[in-house]
């Protein structure tokens, strides 16, 4: 006779086939959605040219209709002024058109007006000057214009772009194009320590919002010919530079590859921040871990691109993007560096650990104090059980009281003004504290718990690898809540086999340790000392491989 | 259906999932009685008991066992009244003693869910105290039958026998103290006090009486409301059952072969009858088990060095005289070659009973000639001729000066 079990034991075993099954298909279709929803692509379909009235314009080389062309185009802009003057020396009239506020004034008085109207053409030159339109513009770029940055064009619509954009704009009776003269010069501020990542030993240098001075900021700091920084110019409706940056032989051609053809895949109409570029081309949307690191810090930066990693640097934002991203990075802070190797590997482990308690500590004490009593030391557990005597609430409940009023008081911490921002965190962590415990809504513990927590997410160098943390805290706050420290161990390997399968540009995020690469934990919780650290990280697979050859 | 729609029923789906399973498992702990201390008694029902069975309280049992749980912390009672006086059973302090008689130690336990709200929880008993009358009527595999199964209560509780009742052990003059703890910390004296056992678990117990072996365990009596470690009882393998007791001094005799690390005093008099004591600074003994043919017998080698540490006798020894060292240490040798003959006596004469793991060298150095003894080795071992012989070196006087 066969043992046959009972009918239960047939719908337990098709249902831990089918559950599986089913949450694959379901994570699949909802990654599916969501990649069909936020593309790449630009759907072809949809794609409508975005018709313009002056691409096809070029100048004709008739002053008084180019002139009317012109303030056609732009002089319904109040900041847009056009000022016409005479070549000395010559009847040539011309016109310097520039935007109010974003164009150098400076450049166009001295270098433009002054040198046009005070010096003009002399009598010797002037047949020569007033031959042709090309003599006109070799005349004016080799004894004239006393600038370096100048453009020629005899399109309409790149020289209207580039008024726009802050150049100053000179037309010349003539001639059959226009010059562009300069660059914009915007509102900039000072290059000051960088806020969201201060750091006490390193350089004090932060990123600014102008492309141009954060290329110039890694230029200083990177002084290597290999340093190569590529332009892309992103967004379909608003234009802004991207540059990509790189070590030409030290990072793999194939990341480079990859990154250059997401890039170029990307498709939005203004991209306003590192953020958008983060979003648009990291691999996986759902994921609740970023794949892209962001930095203000061009320290950061140089040490990312040293070990064979690629930068993007964004114009309008202080964020540079760091890519490919490893877990590990997240917790590591350029500080680790600087410092000797043993302060470095201390205050590293530390961090780890933080890291372990800001996800976990909720979680765990949730599970040890509603499901396993019996796991606490029974001292503890005595005087847990003293003085939790005649609160309201389960632990789950309490917690999440406690968490989510810390998570508001952080929150509305980054938004008061500074002078306030210290007195509300006194007011909100001391008297909210004690006052919850005093008025019997929570425990004593659970407020160590909770203050824990909070100061630990805080030990995380990188802000928003925090909030992955935190919202994840939550989730395993949940899971504790519910199924006790078998459900946060399940969370636990739920997140550990996401992870294991989460890639950041083809580069396994859990690496070195899965894949186990045992020559790059040299460089993992442990900081080895600068004389060990040799090789640069294998799992990047870099060309130039040893950091000591030149 | 649209997409958004599609997706929405997709996470409304996912989250049903989690919210709609319960929290089965869930007990908080500030909602379970957390019992550290387990008494067991020969059944007398209190009066607690009486007066509810004359309303009408009972069911059908025989009052075999009284079982008393030591609660802690007291409960919310205490919380409300400050420091007022817990309810029955105690006499302040931090803890609560209860009290129900019955024939299943279980269902005693369950009968508790009638007198007091939180259910009882045994994950952190500590300790397990069996009146010796009890042990006298009962095997201590009998006893001890549930508390091994229960998968509750951890197999590192200690175990004790109280020379009264259990009852009375667990109870404490001092506020704010529970006794339950002195009792499980009472052993980590043993490096001041030779007196003082092993302490024994639910484990070293179980072992023993599944193996029928015989063993000690620590003997406590009470006396004003406090705990006094006094000697061990004797738990004879054949039967599980409590035999007899030896004293303080019996038991210090035979630390000298059953501790590893010793840190007590040897104390003797001079001719003249005043007190001179010796501290043991190390201490090592061999137990040889000599086997030829069928007699067994055992040489007991003792050797041991320690300071002259105090010495009550006028005028001072002067110890510079190697002759007055060697009567001295001789004295030392005479007193606890006294003690140990005396346990050694008590063992085999009055218990018949081989508690002090002399049968453990057999089985460890003659397997073979184990196997065949050990049936009724308590009966061999009352027969079996025991030579000891110490040696003790007396090596400073402390570091009084001339």
């Amino acid at each position: 006779m066969f043992y046959i079990p009972k009918w239960s034991v047939f719908v337990q075993s098709t249902l831990v086939i089918l559950i599986p099954i089913l949450f694959v298909w379901v994570s699949r279709r909802l990654r599916d959605s969501i990649r069909s929803v936020f593309s790449l692509h630009l759907d072809k379909s949809k794609n409508v040219k975005r018709e313009s009235s002056l691409s096809e314009i070029s100048g004709t080389g008739q002053y008084d209709q180019d002139l009317q062309m012109l303030q056609e185009s732009m002089a319904h802009n109040a900041d847009v002024h056009f000022r016409e003057f005479t070549i000395r020396g010559t009847s040539c009239r011309a016109v310097v058109v520039y935007v109010e506020g974003l164009a150098n004034s400076n450049l166009i008085d001295s270098h433009l007006i002054a040198p046009l109207m005070r010096e003009g053409v002399p009598e010797a030159d002037r047949e020569d000057f007033e031959q042709s339109s090309e003599s006109i513009q070799a005349y004016l770029e080799s004894h004239l214009l006393t600038v370096s940055h100048l453009r020629w064009g005899e399109k309409l619509q790149p020289f209207v772009q580039g008024v726009l954009n802050g150049s100053s704009g000179l037309l010349i009776e003539g001639m059959k194009g226009f010059f562009l003269v300069g660059m914009a010069k915007g509102k900039s501020r000072n290059v000051e320590d960088p806020i969201s990542e201060a750091l006490l030993r390193g350089p004090r240098i932060g990123f600014t919002e102008r492309i141009g001075e954060n290329m110039g900021l890694l230029r200083m700091h990177g002084k290597d010919e290999g340093m190569v920084m590529k332009k892309y110019e992103v967004g379909t409706r608003v234009k802004k530079e991207l540059v990509l940056i790189y070590m030409k032989d030290i990072a793999n051609q194939e990341l480079i590859n990859e990154i250059d053809s997401r890039i170029r895949r990307m498709a939005i109409d203004d991209p306003m921040d590192s953020g958008y570029i983060e979003q648009l081309i990291e691999d996986s949307t759902l994921s609740p871990f970023q794949q892209l690191q962001n930095t203000e810090r061009p320290d950061r930066v140089i040490g990312a691109i040293l070990e064979g990693r690629a930068a993007i640097l964004l114009d309008g934002t202080p964020f540079a993007l760091i890519m490919p991203v490893t877990f590990s990075m997240l917790l590591q802070s350029p500080e680790d560096y600087y410092e000797r190797w043993i302060s470095g590997s201390f205050v590293r482990l530390l961090r780890f650990s933080a890291a372990f308690l800001a996800l976990w500590a909720p979680s765990l004490y949730i599970s040890f104090i509603s499901y396993h009593s019996g796991m606490i030391p029974t001292s503890l557990a005595l005087s847990i059980v003293e003085s939790r005597q005649g609160l309201p609430f389960p632990s789950i409940i309490e917690a999440f009281i406690m968490e989510l009023s810390i998570e508001i008081l952080r929150e509305a911490g980054i938004r008061l003004p500074k002078p306030i921002g210290p007195a509300m965190g006194i007011v909100g962590g001391l008297i909210i504290g004690d006052a919850a415990v005093n008025a019997g809504i929570v425990s004593p513990f659970l407020i160590i718990v909770v203050a824990v927590t909070a100061i630990s997410s805080f030990t995380i160098p990188v802000y928003s690898a925090g909030i992955t943390l935190r919202i994840l805290r939550f989730t395993a706050m949940i899971f504790a809540g519910i199924f006790g420290l078998y459900g946060v161990i399940m969370f636990f390997l739920l997140i550990c086999s996401h992870l294991v399968k989460l890639r950041s540009f083809g580069i396994p995020y859990l690496s070195p340790l899965v894949p186990y690469r045992f020559r790059d934990w040299k460089d993992y919780v442990i900081r080895s000392p600068l004389k060990i650290l040799k090789q640069r990280p294998a799992m990047l697979n870099p060309r130039d491989k040893d950091r000591r050859t030149n | 259906m649209s997409r958004t729609m599609r997706i929405g029923l997709m996470l409304t789906f996912i989250v049903l999932q989690v919210i709609t399973t319960g929290c089965w498992g869930h007990r908080e702990i500030e909602d379970q009685s957390v019992y550290i201390g387990l008494g067991l008694d020969v059944g007398s029902p209190s009066k607690f008991e009486q007066e509810a069975n004359e309303q009408g309280g009972h069911y059908p049992k025989m009052n075999t066992v009284t079982v008393t749980v030591q609660i802690a912390p007291a409960g919310s009672s205490q919380k409300q009244g400050g420091q007022g006086s817990p309810s029955s059973g105690s006499q302040g302090g931090s803890y609560q003693n209860q009290q129900l008689t019955g024939d299943s130690i279980l269902q005693v336990f369950r009968q508790f869910a009638l007198r007091n709200e939180p259910p009882l929880v045994g994950l952190h008993l500590k300790v397990v105290v069996v009146s010796s009358e009890l042990a006298k009527q009962y095997g201590m595999g009998q006893i001890f039958d549930f508390i091994f199964r229960d998968n509750d209560i951890r197999e590192s509780c200690l175990v004790m026998i109280s020379h009264g009742k259990a009852s009375e052990v667990l109870n404490s003059q001092h506020p704010g103290e529970i006794p339950a703890f002195r009792l499980r910390d009472a052993h980590r004296n043993r490096y001041r006090n030779q007196k003082i056992l092993p302490p024994v678990t639910l484990v070293m117990l179980e072992n023993n009486v599944r193996s029928k072996s015989s063993f000690m365990l620590q003997n406590i009596v009470s006396a004003e409301g406090e705990q006094y470690l006094s000697g061990a009882a004797i738990i004879k393998g054949e039967t599980n059952k409590w035999v007899g007791e030896l004293s303080e001094a019996e038991v210090e005799g035979l630390s000298w072969i059953t501790e590893k690390k010793l840190g007590g005093v040897v104390k003797t008099y001079t001719i003249d009858g005043r007190a001179i004591t010796y501290e043991i600074k190390n201490a090592s003994a061999k137990v040889v088990p000599i086997v030829s043919g069928d007699d067994i017998s055992f040489q007991i080698k003792i050797s041991s060095e320690g300071r002259l540490i105090e010495d009550w006798s006028q005028p001072d020894i002067t110890p510079q005289q190697t002759t007055v060292l060697q009567k001295l240490e001789e004295k030392f040798e005479e007193q606890a070659r006294k003690q140990l003959g005396q346990a050694l006596y008590k063992l085999q004469n009055v218990y018949h009973t081989d508690a002090a793991g002399f049968g453990e060298q057999i089985r460890i150095s003659h397997p073979k000639v184990w196997k065949k003894v050990k049936d009724n080795w308590d009966d061999i071992f009352s027969h079996v001729p025991i030579s000891y012989d110490i040696k003790m070196t007396i090596i400073d006087y402390g570091s009084s000066k001339e």
